[in-house]
């Protein structure tokens, strides 16, 4: 026994040895933030992620032409000045764009950054060999490249392009290559997919380099003395990876994390409650919202019949207390629309927001034929109970609206089956018979995407297009609802191609009255990026930029304290 | 014992061809590596996501997937839009000629992201698991041999209470204790999540948590294991008998009781091992540890089937590895077995 005593005092000693070891973090030299990332970038060449992380960790080593700012004002960075029909940078008719750039531009390692790493770009993104996940809409709506001088190149389109963000600044470009790194791999493998650059990038044109990435854990940022803008004040940015947002929490709580982006919806309560942690919430370019299920053809699987009918649909939207919903599992910090461009420049502010109203909801679904005939609970019509099935993702706060939105839908005798999916189930395609694609759902909760700086809306021109079913032959259809309104497909062209403000406002407004009165979804709450950082930390609440630019666009006047 | 272990090792082929095929098909049904797409701000259009699909050989069937993993499709043409336009030649070499394909989400190898998370899964789990099996002989041959003493009533009662305690709770009461209290009562906190700046003592503090909670939730079983087989040995005439012949109660406990009780323990240990290589899932997960647990987990959430059968397969390979040794490991501890 005296062997297991030793042991035992060795362990005393061992770990009292380790708890003298334990100091405080130390102060360090270089004012450094570090950043609380709940995901890894997957790559850092933007165009080979979809990942907002991969866009963020890109964005603070990537300059655009120019940014978006919180209040969606063109700043430009790269770019000497952003193209107007009046400065002479756009054609008049919208189909060619010229592009100056600022002089005296370098890479992080000294190369002058010219017209022909924008032109080396533009080529390698028309290339299908490269395989890009992103940009494939530049893509298709670029004709020529053409370089005028080293300072200047300009962009020609197949139409009308009335959006340069869209096409050259950021959101639409946001990487610029490096031609002096990429070309070499180009011109011999003829694709730049596994170029070592992409994983392990070396030049850099932001207002930081990427110093260090040590894989599953955390990335290191240093300052880029070349930066168009100038230099930043915090000198270094550490993004760590915490994939469980409990730990990433109490790490913020404890005050070994400074800022953490992406705070979902469901955790602004318990952020609020912290001490010295601040939250800024910009909007995201998101509306979570109720897809309902109105396809008629059985292959693979029409949505419950009572869907097709509109006042069954507008019963839900009464049926529902959104204005609770946000209250109680929000804090409060958004509020009800009806409108797909809510928060945007395009909102329609006379269109108005459904209130709550049980006994309208009660009266709908009476007048429209379906009551509980049987006594069950649930209302009925010629035989068919009103029982529908509610899918989400697994994400926790998501599973916390469906559960008290059924309970609102089972108040006026709407019975629910809620179901949850991993997003790769849930979003899968045809092919993988992804919950959506193939309509295993009657009511779908995720978020659509609304417009920012444009009113050409993905969600109108794709996810509700009557060209859009999914079918057998047209798997990769995007509108999994089933609805069809010729005449909103017609406004969303007016959207994507008018060159008349007017017009396209006028469209906007179109499409969103064609929405409230038709429900193909019941749109719940606009969904902010939410930020939480430390208020010990930084001099005063950090500028970010919206949902549509760079979240980063003011990080040279961000500063740090203590 | 070679022409055993050589039989052993041909077994293992054709079982580990079976169990690779029923792993592929069940990863390959877990979702759709491209599903990522669905709520990013800027979709890829709907032409790009089937040529990325054709791309990744995922309109094949099931079995011409198997097959291309296997032995590569280096020697077939892929189409790439579907309508026979555009063949590209295929990349990929197969699992047989070494090459274990190329992660979907970041497309460098598979191989390389186990590369680089392996030494941080083992640098977590060999220190963790060591002092889990020297404090699990420690205290079972404890309370074995002071059976129903109050302090082995007391290891029992602590054993079932750390085992009944799910690792995500142990866990996240340790951060907030060490972690978040300890700065709020400004004392020296433990650091929450990650390895440390690189330097061994850094690296040291960093593990102390989590090695506390994979201890503590595996202390238990083997303590309670090493407990009833010490005490099934202790009742053996052999241990009456050399209690006899007069030896001191160290020397039966060491050299008669330990050595026999510790054959069952040993088929344990040779089971459990090639799972450290597996990592701990949860507990990397909570601590930020970067490695093989969450390294297949972040698989898993987006359906990168590369990388999950690279990790599955090692770990069946290692399994049959480890069964093998196991079996030689029983020849020293037990004599009277030959194969």
């Amino acid at each position: 026994m005296s062997n297991l005593r030793k042991f035992l005092g060795i362990a005393v000693v061992l770990s009292m040895a380790l708890g003298l070891a334990l100091t405080p973090i130390s102060a360090q030299d270089v004012p450094t933030l570090t950043v609380g990332f709940s995901q890894e970038p997957d790559t850092m060449n933007g165009f080979y992620s979809s990942m907002a992380f991969a866009q963020w960790a890109n964005d603070l080593v990537q300059a655009s032409l120019w940014d978006v700012s919180d209040t969606l004002e063109m700043v430009p960075v790269l770019a000497a000045e952003v193209p107007t029909v009046e400065n002479g940078g756009i054609s008049e008719d919208y189909m060619s764009y010229t592009i100056h750039l600022k002089e005296g531009l370098m890479w992080s390692d000294g190369t002058p950054l010219t017209a022909e790493d924008l032109v080396f770009t533009f080529t390698v993104l028309e290339d299908p060999a490269n395989n890009f996940l992103q940009g494939t809409a530049i893509a298709d709506a670029v004709e020529t490249i053409e370089l005028i001088d080293p300072l200047t190149f300009r962009l020609t389109f197949n139409s009308p392009k009335p959006f340069p963000e869209d096409i050259a600044g950021s959101p639409g470009l946001s990487t610029i290559l490096p031609a002096h790194i990429f070309r070499p791999v180009y011109e011999a493998e003829g694709s730049i997919e596994f170029a070592p650059e992409n994983q392990d990038p070396t030049v850099f044109s932001g207002p930081y380099v990427l110093t260090e990435w040590r894989r599953g854990e955390q990335m290191t940022f240093d300052a880029n003395p070349n930066y168009a803008l100038g230099q930043p004040q915090i000198g270094r940015i550490v993004l760590r990876f915490f994939p469980d947002t409990d730990s990433q929490y109490a790490a913020l709580e404890a005050g070994q994390l400074d800022f953490v982006p992406n705070v979902s919806e469901g955790d602004k309560p318990r952020i609020g409650e912290m001490e010295n942690v601040s939250m800024v919430t910009v909007f995201g370019g998101y509306i979570e919202s109720l897809w309902l299920n109105i396809r008629t053809e059985d292959v693979p699987r029409a949505g419950h019949p009572a869907l097709q009918d509109v006042n069954v649909r507008q019963a839900m939207r009464y049926a529902i207390d959104r204005q609770e919903i946000v209250n109680t599992l929000l804090a409060g910090t958004t509020s009800p629309t009806d409108s797909i461009y809510s928060s945007s420049p395009f909102e329609d502010a006379d269109l108005g927001v459904t209130e709550y109203n049980p006994d309208e909801a009660n009266r709908l679904l009476d007048e429209a034929g379906w009551v509980d005939s049987n006594g069950d609970g649930t209302r009925d019509r010629d035989g068919v109970e009103l029982v529908l099935r509610y899918s989400t993702t697994n994400a926790g706060w998501r599973i916390n609206i469906q559960q008290v939105a059924a309970q609102y839908l089972n108040a006026v005798g709407i019975g629910t089956v809620l179901e949850q999916y991993p997003a790769s189930e849930f979003f899968g395609s045809w092919a993988n018979s992804g919950i959506n694609a193939v309509g295993e759902y009657d009511i779908a909760q995720y978020a659509n995407n609304t417009a920012l700086t444009n009113p050409a809306n993905v969600t109108v021109y794709e996810a509700l297009n009557c060209a859009q079913f999914p079918t057998e032959t047209n798997q990769g259809g995007q509108n999994f609802t089933g609805f069809c309104s010729p005449e909103m497909d017609e406004a969303a062209q007016v959207t994507l191609t008018s060159l008349d403000p007017a017009a396209r406002l006028e469209a906007a407004f179109t499409i969103q009255s064609i929405m409230r009165d038709n429900v193909p979804l019941i749109n719940l709450f606009p969904r902010g990026d939410n930020y939480a950082y430390r208020s010990d930390r930084f001099a005063s609440e950090p500028r970010i930029g919206s949902g549509v630019g760079n979240q980063w666009f003011d990080i040279l006047n961000w500063q740090l304290v203590g | 014992m070679t022409t055993y272990i050589i039989r052993r090792l041909l077994q293992a082929i054709p079982l580990l061809f079976i169990i690779s095929f029923i792993l592929f098909a069940l990863t390959n049904s877990l979702g759709d590596p491209l599903a990522v797409f669905a709520e990013s701000r800027q979709r890829p259009t709907a032409q790009a996501r089937e040529e990325m699909r054709r791309r990744l050989g995922l309109d094949r069937p099931l079995l011409e997937q198997y097959v291309v993993w296997l032995i590569g499709n280096d020697w077939m043409l892929v189409d790439v839009q579907g309508n026979g336009m555009v063949m590209e030649p295929g990349t990929r070499q197969g699992v047989l000629r070494g090459d274990l394909g190329i992660s979907f989400v970041t497309r460098r190898p598979a191989w390389t992201r186990i590369e680089e998370r392996l030494p941080n899964t083992l640098t977590l789990m060999i220190p963790a698991y060591t002092i889990t099996l020297i404090l699990a002989v420690g205290i079972g041959v404890y309370s074995a041999i002071r059976q129903y003493t109050f302090v082995d009533n007391l290891i029992t009662g602590a054993s079932f209470f750390f085992y009944s305690m799910p690792i995500f709770f142990i866990a996240l009461m340790t951060i907030y204790i060490f972690g978040v209290q300890f700065t709020k009562w400004d004392l020296p906190a433990l650091p929450i999540g990650g390895t440390g700046d690189g330097s061994i003592g850094d690296l040291i503090v960093h593990m102390v948590m989590p090695i506390f909670c994979l201890v503590a939730i595996q202390l238990a079983a083997y303590v309670r294991f090493v407990r009833s087989s010490m005490l099934e040995v202790l009742g053996q005439d052999y241990i009456r008998t050399a209690h006899a012949k007069g030896l001191s109660e160290g020397r039966v406990v060491s050299r008669h009781a330990l050595k026999n009780a510790a054959l069952p323990l040993v088929t344990l240990v040779g089971l459990d091992l090639p799972f450290l290589l597996a990592g701990a899932v949860v507990t990397e997960r909570i601590f930020a540890w970067p490695g093989m647990g969450r390294l297949f987990i972040e698989s898993f959430e987006r359906a990168d089937v590369p990388v999950m059968m690279a990790i599955l397969m090692l770990l069946c390979v290692m399994v049959v590895v480890f069964q093998i040794l196991t079996d030689i490991v029983y020849t020293w501890f037990d004599p009277r077995i030959r194969f």
